[in-house]
């Protein structure tokens, strides 16, 4: 599974102009269980935007936001010109291939590959991207660092 | 998704292990399955070909062996292994690894990174991993490109020969097909298309639907739950065996009611091959509530046919056991947890029950708001909205 993290939300209106009308993407897999994504999350990009004055035509939460064969099934049609992707960095990506002609924004970064403990409802970085260090853990849900290791992973 | 390789051959792969040692091939279920890599079907190719090399084998399939909670929950599938094979990522096999720590635990693959699996391309390779050294990529690297660069397999072991052939008779006519391979999957394989509902290669015998039957030797038998075996005469095709595929789908229509039909596209392709437009039954329908209380799944009981799919992925594939039947006969349902609402059982959102479930009874959640009609668009909006759920509300 992928570690992604939210931009501040003041850095994601700083790439929006007023005029712009917008559609939410949401990862429900790995960006829901790092607290980046899911249906939650939507939902409150999408009120703060809304009380912010943006336009936001479309709200979408679906499963595996990296997978083509997920958007054909879900025949999403979308009036925005923009879309903010809740997603890893292969999620953005599948989302420019599948809507060409729509602007859209990157607003998470890639921390790293982790395992989780889903009934611990924590999860550690085990393979990190630049700049990241591995072994770190985090609250499932949340993405909130843990303070104690509760995940001893083998080499 | 997460992209791997593989990076040893099978020669490779025989200098770590010792003949008198049982093995269990492990397999992910989820991205290296798409990555061609692993699931149920690669599991078995790897078990034959090392069984036709002398060795002891077990097959053992996780829906995410990056959950570690769930693979310390096939404890008991690896109990008498000495050696466990992982198909699956540095992450399922790091967990694999840290569940079972006193026994040889072998890696095959090797991770580059994550990526999409394209309708036209496969699996692409769009956010490497800074050991590759390759850039990051919109459009992604094929796995062939990636395996080029790096040194590693983008293909499977290989699996030819792996597998006696013997001859049977299906419809009168002789064909060879693997011995002792599941009859409905040689049929399958053969391109004789016979319906079936609980049957899955990667969850094993259910027996269930009773739709998959053929006769032997003049005796219905259920071809899910059969194996190949030298000189089988097989009749898939008389007017008996059609009469009771249709009274199968009519007791499902029955049950169901009609617009099930409709609404399941497994049921659809097959009511509209055999032409039934509904029940010489009494309907037994009534409607059920459908279950969203799932951040990620649906459950719909009105498509449910009780197949057992879901409770055996649930049960042997995930291992977290959220899922089975409650009640006898006409009152068996399928229920969750101890019959609470799905959101509130241990669910681990592993997402095997709405993979193998054949009528879009568990479906992961799909959820398009339109929050702005068309003409709103037209007409100027205000700066600031107050509500946002009067804002919603305008969908």
């Amino acid at each position: 599974m992928m570690f992604s993290r939210l931009i501040p939300y003041e850095e994601i209106t700083k790439q929006l102009k007023s005029a712009d009308t917008i559609a939410v993407i949401s990862c429900n897999t790995c960006a829901r269980e790092c607290g980046v994504g899911g249906v939650s999350r939507a939902d409150e990009l999408v009120d703060r935007l809304t009380q912010d004055g943006y336009t936001v035509t479309e709200e979408v939460v679906l499963q595996d936001a990296c997978s083509e064969p997920v958007y054909r099934k879900a025949r999403i049609r979308l009036d925005a010109d923009t879309i903010i992707v809740l997603a890893c960095s292969a999620g953005i990506d599948c989302v420019k291939r599948m809507f060409p002609k729509t602007r859209v924004l990157t607003v998470t970064e890639d921390v790293g590959l982790f395992v989780t403990e889903t009934d611990l409802e924590v999860f550690k970085v085990a393979l990190p991207f630049s700049g990241f260090k591995a072994g770190a853990e985090y609250a499932m849900y949340t993405g909130a660092p843990q303070e104690k290791q509760r995940i001893r992973l083998e080499e | 998704m997460i992209i791997s390789l593989r990076e040893i051959g099978y020669d490779a792969l025989k200098t770590q292990l010792k003949k008198d040692a049982p093995i269990v091939v492990w397999s992910c279920d989820e991205c290296i399955k798409h990555c061609g890599l692993g699931g149920m079907e690669k599991l078995q190719v790897l078990a034959d070909l090392l069984q036709r090399d002398g060795y002891t084998v077990q097959k053992e399939l996780i829906s995410r062996s990056c959950f570690l909670n769930l693979v310390r929950k096939h404890e008991a599938a690896v109990a008498d292994a000495a050696t466990i094979i992982v198909l699956a990522c540095d992450l399922g096999y790091r967990c694999v690894k840290t569940a079972f720590h006193d026994k040889q635990v072998v890696k095959t693959m090797k991770t580059v990174g994550t990526g999409n699996f394209t309708v036209y391309r496969g699996p692409v390779l769009t956010s490497p991993l800074p050991w590759t050294q390759l850039e990051p990529s919109v459009d992604g690297y094929t796995l062939k490109t990636v395996s080029e660069k790096l040194g590693l397999h983008p293909t499977f072991f290989d699996a030819a020969d792996a597998t006696d052939l013997v001859t049977i008779t299906v419809d009168g006519k002789p064909v060879q097909a693997k011995k002792g391979e599941n009859l409905l999957d040689a049929l399958e394989t053969l391109g004789v298309k016979i319906p079936h509902l609980c049957y899955d290669p990667s969850l094993g015998l259910i027996g269930a639907c009773r739709l998959c039957m053929v006769k032997i030797k003049g005796r219905f038998t259920p071809s899910c739950c059969t194996q190949v075996a030298e000189g089988m005469e097989i009749v898939v095709h008389d007017e008996e065996l059609e009469a009771h595929r249709r009274l199968m789908l009519e007791f499902i229509i029955a049950e169901k009611g009609v617009d099930v039909t409709e609404r399941s596209r497994e049921l659809r392709y097959w009511t509209r091959k055999y032409k039934i437009e509904g029940t010489r039954f009494k309907l037994q329908t009534e409607d059920q509530h459908v279950d969203e209380s799932s951040e990620v799944m649906v459950i719909d009981p009105n498509l449910c046919v009780l197949c057992g799919r879901c409770v055996v992925a649930c049960n042997n594939v995930s291992g977290q056991h959220v899922i089975d039947f409650a009640g006898r006969g006409s009152e068996t349902r399928m229920v969750t947890g101890l019959n609470e609402q799905f959101g509130e059982t241990n669910c681990a959102a592993c997402m095997a029950c709405a993979h193998y479930c054949p009528t879009e009874a568990i479906t992961p959640k799909l959820i398009v708001k339109k929050l702005m009609k068309e003409q709103d668009l037209l007409t100027p909006i205000p700066p600031l909205v107050t509500s946002s759920t009067k804002a919603r509300g305008k969908g």
